[in-house]
């Protein structure tokens, strides 16, 4: 991929943003092409519901009854209206639970992230390389402590162009086009680790261990945030993921580990 | 962004023979695989199951760490470091829950 396509898409809130942020998983594609069938049919029974209640309106008062006479008890009417909302609820379902299934497809995991809520900040392990760092004399592990980078540190001048209240003092590097294992837990309250890019938002929960499975089709800089409140710095615990190449992912652990 | 934009577009330099080496052991890790009795969305049983396992393993290879390095590294690859730190603590003052060797 080209490395200005990156900058393009949008992977971060934006002011006064009406749209989703750019998917980068099948998961946040088909919630996104679902919410677009969802507003889609909405439109049609909202112009529908309109017309019907204007024209009932307009058409029909306790003087005028001679054209509702006609359909008066109307067998076909009510087979109608009956059918009609059951068949739009149809619609909507269908989808949906194809959608919801496919979520939670399984495939074989490459790398295992533990993502640890704290109050209030986030850390992160991946301890998949122990043992073979262990084999190569080194007691390096890939673990990752993340704090919001505060204002003040943002204005500096090697900071510029950094997200506020989105950036942390270390971006958790990870591969694209690999199957991860996400393992979401906490060690004191509920969190909830949320990236609007990834259609993925977990509860942490502490003394469980909540698995998400995501594969990343692109590279990119990814945000998200605390999603469940958990006290008073709740909103000051972000996270910035940044997503290489998974060859590049590769070599960074070899550069880190050994 | 000057560093974003060095990760992204650096060319991988060239390699060692050593480092090319590694470089295809990383590649070639793969984290605890899925098992089918933990289908659930939560995790905790099979860390803990995983654990002892690993422990179950010493047991019967008579604390051998070669052998068993591979449950070792499963149960460190899906167990948050906390949860095994306490653990192995609990192992010492002998008020471990699960296997005991
Ligand atoms: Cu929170």
């Amino acid at each position: 991929m080209r490395i200005e396509k990156i900058f393009f898409l949008c992977d971060a809130p934006e002011f006064a943003q009406l749209r989703l942020q750019d998917p980068s998983t099948t998961t946040m594609e088909g919630l996104i092409a679902f919410n677009k069938h969802l507003l889609f049919v909405m439109t049609i029974i909202v112009v529908l519901v309109g017309w019907l209640l204007f024209a009932t309106i307009s058409n029909y008062d306790e003087f005028n009854t001679q054209k509702s006479q006609s359909f008066f008890h109307s067998n076909a009417l009510e087979i109608v209206w009956t059918s009609l909302p059951a068949l739009t609820l149809l619609n909507l379902a269908s989808p949906s639970f194809t959608l919801l299934y496919s979520m939670d497809e399984i495939s074989t995991p490459e790398i295992s992230v533990k993502i640890i809520g704290h109050q209030w900040y986030w850390s992160y392990e991946i301890s998949d390389f122990d043992t073979m760092a262990t084999c190569m004399d080194s007691d390096k592990t890939l673990k990752y402590t993340c704090y919001l980078l505060t204002e003040e540190s943002i204005s500096q001048k090697n900071y510029l162009g950094f997200f506020r209240l989105l950036e942390t003092n270390k971006r958790v590097l990870l591969p694209s086009n690999t199957h991860l294992r996400l393992l979401v837990t906490s060690v004191d309250v509920l969190h909830s680790w949320a990236i609007p890019s990834f259609g993925v938002k977990v509860d942490a929960c502490p003394g469980r261990l909540n698995q998400v499975n995501v594969f990343l089709k692109r590279i990119g800089m990814f945000f998200g945030q605390c999603s469940e409140i958990c006290g008073v710095n709740h909103g000051f615990m972000p996270i910035a993921l940044l997503v290489v190449p998974s060859i590049q992912y590769h070599y960074f652990v070899v550069s880190k580990l050994f | 962004m000057s560093k974003i934009n060095k990760i992204f577009s650096d060319k991988i330099p060239e390699l060692s023979e050593k480092e090319e080496d590694l470089l295809h052991q990383v590649k070639n890790v793969r984290t605890t695989p899925r098992d089918q009795r933990f289908p659930s969305q939560n995790q905790a049983l099979h860390c803990w199951n995983r654990y002892n396992e690993w422990l179950l393993c010493m047991k019967q290879t008579g604390s051998d760490d070669d052998k068993c390095q591979v449950y070792r590294q499963w149960s460190v690859s899906i167990c948050p470091n906390d949860w095994l730190e306490n653990w192995d603590e609990a192992r010492e003052e002998g008020r471990f829950m699960g296997v005991k060797i």
